[in-house]
């Protein structure tokens, strides 16, 4: 028997480094990979997908981001179980709880609304553990996994939550106890645990029956391996989990030391390597002293960059200074007092003063303009 | 650059004039006025600067006045490496022809010679604005230069100043800078209102974010507070749940001590009814005792009541027979009374009958007299009806008859007197009158009011006229006659004797009217002849009626007073009648007194025989029934029973508030009430709850939560990206700012040190002409003169005479020329200038002019000769009016 894992889908995520063109591009892109899920589930044969948890960004979406993502899900020809999560719980005014999502909410969509089981094919069990609000005081799954009973057939388990295994605050109550979990799996009283709320995918302990499937399309810099969904196939042997891409974005960054024009060479080259720029974000870390001009020529290329890449912008730990140096104006032949007012200028920017290096770059570009 | 010769032809009202000059050192060109030397000047500038091909006004000008022809410019200059001859036809046959002879030989015409020419000037740095500046023209040129637009100048004073000369493009970098500025900042160093525009649109967006975040934290905030009543409705539920096991604990032991309870009030009544019964015995007991002690008390009344009526029955007997003894001596005295009484009546009526007769009489008497009174007064009546004679008419018609007769007399006393004396008898006729005269008679007649005509006999006629008075007289005399007339008209009588004796009669009967009237007045006393003789009628009838009603034995008296006597005898009789029955009375009253108190005691001790008899026998009675249902012993017994009945009740009462007491009956009442009023406390707080979480979902509801993420977020990115825009521009406007700062501060610095050099040329110069004292300020933006110090004073400009303006500002273009010649330079050309300097000035002016010589091309112009004889060293042409090329000459 074969099913779907996905989690993390956060329909209607903002990031802030967007454009609104870009942004627009982006929230559509999420929907648009649930029709990807629905077409890998149609290809694999699975019986039903389930999503665990986190399907929208927030409880109090825009309508049309409600509406377009339930077509989406609409359109799969194989049920899907949605799981609240910590960013959408079943709270009174969420999404689940809507009027909107209530009326268009298509036959083949379903919301874990509490614990009790169904079954979306016969021979499995699916147990979800809902979110009802946004800080659960204790853990849902070790309860209800203390308290599961073996079961004919398969067994699944849908849930939202950080584990307690690796975690730097094991003794979070709020964790998800992975010991009771495994120590379920060891007993035949449950054969999957399908998790939420990690946006990489990942296993988790030595099971192999535990799993994160990471969000479908990426979200943050700092996700390992986004943008898929898990193939999980139930067989005698346990749980066969296999990852799948879905994802059409990227998020990469780098990082580039730069003391000169051929340092920067290696940041353009780089820049324009990438594939897929106009759905790639990336942020740079640049570390360096660069002068005046080259700084100039970084900056155009960086607007360039923007105007072709989803979205471009440079780390808070970036360290690039300006220095203007002998060459920034041997070409400008300025003379005169001018020439005085560059001199003054750029050993105020030497002494760290920014606004006289802005206003070195300034009067670098009138020079250059000049006849 | 230096000009070797200036040629031109056809210029202005010029035929031909040409000028070869010297490279170095004062050239001064001579020549009257209308010779061409000015023309010379400003053909060098144009020739240089505009094209052959220029159509424009200035060049159209140059053509001689009503002559279609070409005007020609040729000059010769001498800059850097380059020497060449640049010839220009104007207007007619445009043509340019440029010959370079060094470095290198090279011609062009048209077009090319003159962009060629251009370039040459350009490359060897040829400073037009400079050359324009020190082309100095008496009157118009000789205000102060322009020196600030002069690069040449400016690159001079940077070499002098020692610093590297700016360009165009410092100054198209200071342009571009104060652009910059001006897109950030208002000249007054304030920012500009594009930026304070970014500023309000980032606040606004602030503002906005801010309000969708708190919108949304607003939404959370009631989430989270529908979460907590629904938590907390679960753990009251829990809670209520818990109660409920306790308050059936409770409600248990209440019920125990409900039961005994009821069980305890139970015995309590029976306590009671037993209590209750042990009284009722007793108390009839008790009755039984009281009956037979009523008993004995009745009896003993009676006896006594006995007595007391045996004792009054003895007294009333004797009593009794005097009184009716009482009775008979009073009922015959009453007899007697009532005989004298009737006696006296019978008397007293025969009296009242004689004396209505003797009323009667007095009646008709009366009656009588008013008829005699009625028919007198109807005779005075008649009298006086038949006169109309008044007091008042008559005293009118005497006063009539008065004035008629004193008119009369007035009118004969008016009228003529005849008089006629008869001497014998004779008859003399007077109208139809005639008057019989006898002798010796005499008669007067009076002739009052027409001729009186006479006649003595039959002899003589007279006529006698009246007097002219007598007409008015006679006619006030008829008038009052007709008066008096119409008043014994009136008054219906024929004369005033009449009248007076109507009069009388009037009188009389007036008196006997009032004398009738007081008659009649005394005999009605108030009535009326009908009231008088009904009254007289009555009384008769009365008299009648009485007689025949007498009964009377005793026979009528005959006189009223004889009636009077027999009335007086019977009212004494009846007297002695009322005494004897009064005497009767007041015994039987003093009997009647002791009698009915001895009656009334007797009816008493009746009374209270009959009352005590029926008090014993009621007792009897009573006691006779109750023994007959109950006897004494019986009722002994029943109310010892009773009384033990309601002991053993009580005590059944203390065994059961015993065992209720154990239970503790308030602290279990106590407990029970506790948990239900705890379960309605727990049940309120699950309704306050439930109300809560439903106000709280209402909230949520109200606050429309679809979208408000998304909102929250666009608000959100709208504000970073304005915000980012406000700190780029922001980063823009400072760097604006600190770069167009720090030029000004170059400049200004470098300003300040190359004025030093050229304040320095021009205080050397001036110390020449004005005195060792001359000092000089200059403006730092435009180079001119500020002020200088002369004669120990500082003046400015304007306060400078025209003269020491004139000198001064040659000295400053000899100044900038000295200090731009190293660099090229161009030529000073003094036009007809110095024409107010006195002798002395001039000779220091000649002076320095001769040393710029040294230095610079220096060409004057002038058609005073005299006026530069001075100068030393100098180069003299002579251009004669209209000629052809000057003759070379020098001094």
């Amino acid at each position: 028997m074969t099913f779907i894992h996905s989690a993390d889908w956060q329909l209607g995520m903002w990031r802030e480094q967007l454009s609104d063109e870009a942004q627009a591009r982006f929230a559509s892109a999420r929907i648009e990979a649930i029709r990807r899920i629905g077409a890998v589930a149609l290809e694999v044969e699975a019986g039903f997908v389930v999503v665990a948890g986190d399907v929208f960004e927030s409880n109090h979406l825009d309508r049309s981001v409600i509406r377009r993502s339930l077509d989406a899900m609409g359109e799969a020809r194989v049920p899907i179980y949605l799981l609240p999560g910590n960013h959408d719980p079943l709270q009174p005014g969420g999404v689940f709880n809507s009027n909107l999502f209530h009326e268009g909410c298509p036959d083949n969509v379903h919301v874990f609304r509490d614990t009790a089981p169904v079954h979306p094919v016969p021979g499995v069990e699916l147990v979800g553990v809902p979110w009802l609000s946004k800080r659960p005081a204790h853990d849902p799954v070790g309860d209800l996994c203390g308290s599961l009973q073996p079961v004919q057939g398969w067994r699944v388990v849908v849930a939202h939550g950080a584990v307690d295994l690796g975690s730097p605050d094991p003794d979070n109550p709020e964790l998800i106890r992975v010991g009771i979990v495994e120590q379920a799996i060891r007993e035949g009283r449950l054969h999957y645990l399908a998790l939420g709320d990690r946006h990489s995918t990942k296993a988790v302990g030595t099971s192999g029956a535990i799993w994160y499937s990471g969000a479908h399309e990426p979200t943050r810099f700092s996700e390992i391996d986004p943008g898929n969904i898990l193939v999980v196939e139930l067989g005698e042997g346990g749980p066969s989990v296999r990852t799948r891409r879905v994802g059409s974005w990227s998020f990469r960054t780098a990082e580039f030391t730069v003391s000169g024009r051929e340092d920067l060479s290696a940041v353009f080259s780089w820049l324009d390597s990438q594939p897929a720029k106009e759905r790639t974000l990336v942020r740079l870390t640049l570390v360096g002293t660069i002068s005046i001009q080259a700084r100039a020529e970084l900056d155009a290329r960086l607007e360039e960059a923007r105007e072709l890449f989803g979205g471009v912008r440079l780390s808070s730990d970036s360290d690039l200074a300006v220095a203007p140096d002998d060459s920034d104006f041997s070409g400008l032949e300025l003379s005169g007092f001018a020439s005085t007012a560059a001199n003054n200028l750029r050993r105020r920017a030497e002494e760290g003063d920014s606004a006289a290096a802005d206003a070195l770059s300034l009067l670098f570009r009138l020079a250059r303009s000049a006849p | 650059m230096r000009v070797l010769r200036i040629a031109i032809s056809s210029y202005r009202g010029v035929l031909r004039a040409a000028v070869d000059l010297a490279p170095m050192g004062v050239t001064v060109i001579e020549g009257p006025n209308g010779s061409g030397k000015s023309s010379l000047a400003e053909a060098l500038a144009t020739v240089l600067t505009v094209q052959e091909t220029s159509k424009s006004q200035s060049i159209k000008a140059l053509q001689p006045v009503g002559k279609d022809q070409a005007t020609d410019i040729e000059v010769e200059v001498e800059t850097g490496e380059y020497r060449f001859i640049l010839a220009k036809s104007y207007n007619r046959h445009p043509a340019a022809r440029l010959d370079v002879i060094t470095p290198h030989r090279e011609s062009r015409s048209g077009g090319e010679a003159h962009d060629r020419a251009v370039e040459i000037l350009d490359q060897t740095g040829v400073d037009r604005h400079l050359m324009r500046a020190l082309w100095a023209r008496q009157g118009v040129e000789m205000a102060q230069v322009q020196l600030r637009e002069c690069p040449s100048l400016g690159r001079a004073l940077d070499v002098a100043a020692g610093s590297v000369p700016a360009g165009e493009a410092e100054q198209t970098v200071l342009d571009g800078a104060r652009q910059e500025y001006a897109r950030y900042w208002t000249p007054g160093g304030a920012e500009a209102k594009r930026m304070a525009e970014l500023r309000k649109a980032v606040e606004s967006a602030r503002v906005d974010a801010e309000v969708a975040r708190l919108k949304e934290l607003e939404l959370e905030e009631q989430v989270s507070r529908s979460e907590r009543s629904f938590r907390a409705l679960i753990a009251l539920r829990e809670q209520i749940q818990e109660l409920q096991l306790a308050a059936d604990s409770h409600a248990q032991s209440l019920k125990e001590v409900d039961r005994l309870t009821a069980d305890l009030e139970l015995s309590r009544q029976r306590l009671v009814a037993a209590t209750a019964g042990a009284t009722l015995a007793q108390d009839r007991h008790h009755a039984r005792a009281a009956l037979v002690a009523a008993l004995e008390e009745a009896s003993g009344r009676l006896h006594s009541s006995l007595d007391a009526l045996e004792r009054a029955q003895a007294q009333e007997h004797p009593l009794q027979q005097r009184y009716q003894q009482a009775e008979d001596m009073l009922r015959v005295a009453v007899g007697g009374s009532d005989e004298a009484a009737a006696r006296l009546r019978a008397r007293a009526a025969d009296e009242a009958v004689l004396h209505q007769q003797r009323e009667l009489v007095e009646l008709r008497q009366r009656l009588q007299a008013v008829s005699s009174a009625v028919e007198r007064r109807a005779a005075a009546q008649a009298v006086l009806g038949a006169s109309k004679v008044s007091e008042v008419g008559l005293e009118a018609l005497r006063e009539q008859d008065s004035r008629v007769r004193e008119a009369a007399a007035r009118l004969a006393a008016a009228g003529a007197k005849v008089r006629f004396t008869a001497t014998q008898a004779v008859v003399i006729g007077q109208g139809e009158e005639l008057i019989e005269l006898s002798s010796g008679e005499a008669r007067t007649f009076t002739i009052a009011d027409s001729i009186g005509h006479f006649r003595v006999g039959d002899l003589v006629q007279v006529e006698v006229e009246p007097g002219s008075g007598a007409a008015s007289e006679r006619e006030r005399y008829e008038i009052l006659l007709v008066e008096r007339d119409q008043t014994l008209h009136a008054l219906e009588v024929a004369g005033l004797r009449e009248a007076v004796l109507q009069m009388g009669e009037r009188q009389q009967a007036q008196r006997e009217m009032e004398e009738a009237l007081a008659a009649l007045d005394a005999s009605l006393a108030g009535l009326s002849t009908d009231e008088l003789q009904e009254l007289a009628a009555t009384k008769e009838a009365g008299i009648r009626q009485q007689a025949l009603s007498r009964s009377w034995g005793e026979a009528a008296p005959e006189t009223l007073e004889g009636a009077r006597e027999l009335v007086l005898k019977a009212e004494m009789e009846d007297e002695r009648a009322r005494e004897l029955r009064a005497r009767a009375q007041q015994l039987l009253d003093a009997l009647r007194g002791p009698l009915q108190q001895i009656q009334v005691s007797l009816q008493a001790a009746r009374t209270a025989v009959e009352h005590s008899q029926n008090e014993s026998e009621r007792c009897q009675l009573a006691l006779d029934q109750a023994r007959m249902l109950e006897s004494d012993n019986v009722l002994a017994a029943r109310a010892e029973q009773c009384r033990e009945a309601s002991i053993a009740a009580e005590n059944e009462c203390s065994h059961l508030a015993g065992e209720l007491e154990k239970l503790q009956p308030q602290l279990v009442r106590d407990l029970a009430e506790n948990s239900t009023q705890a379960m309605r406390r727990l049940q309120e707080d699950i309704r306050q709850s439930e109300g809560e979480g439903m106000r709280a979902d209402a909230q949520v509801e109200a606050l429309a939560p679809i979208g408000l993420f998304d909102q929250r977020e666009a608000r959100a990115s709208e504000l970073q990206r304005r915000a980012a825009a406000l700190a780029h521009e922001d980063r823009l406007a400072a760097a604006a700012r600190t770069l167009l700062q720090s030029l000004e501060e170059a400049r200004l610095e470098a300003q300040l040190s190359y004025l030093a050099p050229l304040r320095h040329q021009i205080e050397s110069r001036g110390k020449v002409v004005f005195g060792p004292e001359f000092q000089v300020e200059l403006d730092v933006e435009s180079l001119q003169v500020a002020s200088c110090q002369l004669d120990g004073s500082w003046l400015g400009w304007d306060k400078l005479s025209t003269g020491t303006q004139e000198q001064l500002a040659i000295i400053v273009r000899l100044s900038a020329a000295f200090l731009a010649a190293p660099g090229g330079g161009v030529p000073l050309i003094i036009d007809d200038a110095l024409g107010y300097a006195d002798e002395e000035r001039l000779e220091r002016m000649c002076m320095v002019l001769g040393r710029a010589g040294n230095d610079v091309q220096v060409i004057v112009l002038t058609c005073m000769p005299r006026r530069y004889q001075q100068v030393g060293g100098a180069r003299t042409v002579r251009l004669e009016k209209g000629v052809a090329d000057a003759p070379e000459g020098s001094r």
